[in-house]
């Protein structure tokens, strides 16, 4: 789990996520869904809906693969993992300003 | 003792027995815990994914928010991705004075300023090193005799930042599942990873993943863990990774807290173990079976 030269393996593979992402989303969308759906999650609630991200992620990368998921999702509901809520598709998100805010500063980086 | 407590997402939600359990040890131990108002998401490993600037700042909004909740108290993260971050944003301004100060510019619009004062601690961490193991056996009402118990630690909880156990051969629970009188069972694949993410966006190469280690550990009665991402993965999947290993895997995964809550004899309305995939009755059993023995 360790380079013998010293690289900083978890950083670099960040790096490189972060470059394909700004680079390439739109060859392979696929590929970034899973960050940009949990970003707008946090984005839009300032935390993690765990049910609401499952079903936002599989219905775009793989809709009919989801059903894979239907009896795990079920048990999970079931045991009071997780538990439906309903999507807020208006008004402004949690942390739309910190999130527009980074974006600026990044401009001008 | 007196600790703030940054439960994050998971232990809010799916993993809420962890955050609860370990609220509940900790006060039986005699510390405080205060969770953190108003915390957000730390970013976990898609923040930074998509900006190296905000990558630091969520969890950096978080550590403001610590300082300004009491400076001299140590935060407590129990999610291994969520102190994994805290520290590396720590680690990234203490190394770039200019970041810190783009950090807060981001923060004016929250109305927090961040200070790099804020310290935090992973709850293994905590639990290994402030509370002796005469404390923890002293605190024990039904020992957890007869019980074979895997420790398993996961990657972010010792890797990259541990300064309290070895970042590859982690032992830090042994002495904790000891004092509770549990036996055990020593492997090789403690620090390995869970897979993470893996298991929804590569499913078969996560599904090996976890395959390995619950099979590692399967001599043992159950796993204790102590992130909820490991939980999540180790505990969900067990039916597709006993098809990738093509033996039967089945075992119960409990958080580290839980252990101690069953041996400090706290009730299980406290201890949330219903919640478990894989349930937890034959652990109930292997106890009520040691105690009649």
């Amino acid at each position: 789990v360790r380079c013998p030269r010293g690289i900083p393996l978890t950083e670099t593979i960040t790096r490189l996520k972060e470059r394909a992402v700004r680079e390439h989303a739109a060859k392979w969308p696929k590929s970034t869904l899973f960050y940009e759906v949990f970003n707008g999650i946090v984005r839009r609630y300032g935390r993690m809906r765990e049910m609401e991200f499952m079903a936002r992620y599989l219905m775009r990368a793989a809709p009919l693969g989801a059903v894979n998921y239907a009896g795990l999702g079920l048990t999970l509901l079931a045991r009071g993992k997780v538990h439906p809520e309903l999507p807020k598709l208006r008004g402004k998100g949690r942390l739309d300003r910190l999130f527009d805010r980074v974006a600026e500063l990044e401009g001008q980086r | 003792m007196k600790y703030l407590l940054y439960p994050g997402c998971s232990a809010e939600g799916s993993a809420l027995e962890y955050k609860v359990s370990t609220v509940e040890v900790l006060e039986a131990l005699g510390a405080e815990v205060e969770e953190l108002d108003d915390w957000t998401c730390c970013g976990a490993s898609a923040a930074s994914v998509q900006s190296d600037l905000l990558g630091v700042t969520l969890p950096a909004r978080n550590l403001a928010l610590a300082e300004q909740a009491g400076s001299s108290l140590d935060m407590i993260v129990v999610c291994s991705a969520c102190y994994t971050n805290f520290r590396r944003t720590s680690k990234a301004v203490t190394e770039d004075s200019s970041l810190l100060g783009t950090v807060n510019k981001a923060l004016e619009v929250e109305g927090l300023t961040f200070r790099n004062s804020a310290r935090t601690r992973h709850l293994m961490d905590v639990l290994a090193v402030d509370f002796t193991p005469e404390e923890i056996a002293g605190r024990v009402r039904r020992p957890l005799s007869g019980l074979a118990v895997a420790p398993y630690y996961g990657c972010q909880t010792v890797r990259p930042f541990s300064p309290y156990d070895d970042d590859e051969k982690p032992t830090s629970m042994v002495a904790i599942l000891e004092a509770l009188g549990a036996d055990v069972h020593r492997h090789n694949r403690g620090a390995a990873c869970c897979g993470t993410s893996l298991l929804m966006t590569k499913p078969k190469v996560g599904y090996h993943m976890v395959g390995e280690i619950l099979a590692t550990c399967s001599p043992a009665d159950c796993i204790a863990v102590v992130c909820p991402m490991c939980h999540m993965n180790l505990d969900s999947y067990q039916a597709q990774a006993s098809r990738v290993m093509e033996r039967e895997l089945h075992i119960p995964i409990l958080f580290l807290p839980q252990l101690m809550g069953l041996a400090f004899g706290l009730p299980s309305s406290d201890l949330l173990l219903e919640r478990h995939v894989v349930p937890a009755e034959s652990v109930m059993m292997r106890l009520a079976e040691a105690e009649t023995a």
